[in-house]
């Protein structure tokens, strides 16, 4: 679950920058489509893992929920 | 790009929802047996591809919004029952299991209660309708129709 929630973390900051970066620069539209489900996926994936972790502190799923980086918030607040 | 969307959002469906159902619906019978060994790897199938199944409402919502359906009543009626059966699987199912497996560890005689294996097959059946809802889309031009 730990890996998972690495990857799924990894996924979160990457597609919100990417999106951001899209936004200012060029605005693709093929981005916008494909990254923000992704976004909300790997949003959602992060939560999920860490309300699932058997023991995981109350800091760690509050933190899961912070946009963008919450999952390498959580991964930071786990023992 | 509504191809792809839908795409994946099927695709997703059929992969990783499609496992959570059977694993959770095989994992009482397993656990009453006392197979340990399988019914931790039928937890496992089931909290991994739950997490990973939370890409199938992100799409499918993706997909409605770009085929501007998402305020259709079958829509909703299917978010609805999405997230019962989300729910159902996080506060139900899977700390069923836990615990199961954790008397299963235990205490050889642990009995799986029969509310594990009735909260799973509601939550098949939920599938179900959803499915049905999302072929027929009653109201909708474009549902195949019975």
């Amino acid at each position: 679950m730990i890996a998972g929630l690495r990857v799924a973390a990894v996924v979160e900051a990457a597609t919100l920058i990417a999106l951001l970066l899209n936004l200012v620069t060029v605005h693709w539209r093929p981005v916008t489509a494909l990254g923000g489900p992704l976004h909300g996926t790997a949003y959602l994936a992060v939560i999920a893992v860490v309300l699932l972790l058997p023991g995981a502190p109350r800091a760690a799923k509050l933190l899961a929920l912070v946009p963008g980086i919450g999952g390498w918030l959580a991964l930071r607040a786990l023992p | 790009m509504t191809a792809v969307l839908l795409a994946v959002h099927v695709l997703a469906a059929i992969v990783f929802i499609g496992p959570v159902t059977v694993a959770a619906s095989l994992f009482p019978r397993y656990a009453r047996q006392g197979e340990v060994g399988v019914a931790r790897a039928l937890h496992r199938i089931s909290r991994v591809y739950a997490v990973l199944g939370v890409a199938v409402p992100v799409f499918g919502i993706a997909t409605a919004t770009q085929m501007g359906v998402l305020g259709d009543a079958w829509l909703l009626v299917s978010l609805a029952l999405t997230l019962v059966a989300a729910l159902l699987l996080a506060v139900e199912v899977l700390p069923g299991q836990t615990r199961a497996l954790a008397a299963l560890t235990g205490d050889a005689a642990a009995v799986v209660p029969s509310r594990l294996a009735m909260s799973t097959g509601v939550f098949a059946l939920i599938w179900a309708v959803v499915v049905v809802l999302m072929i027929v889309r009653p109201g909708s031009t474009t549902g195949v129709g019975v």
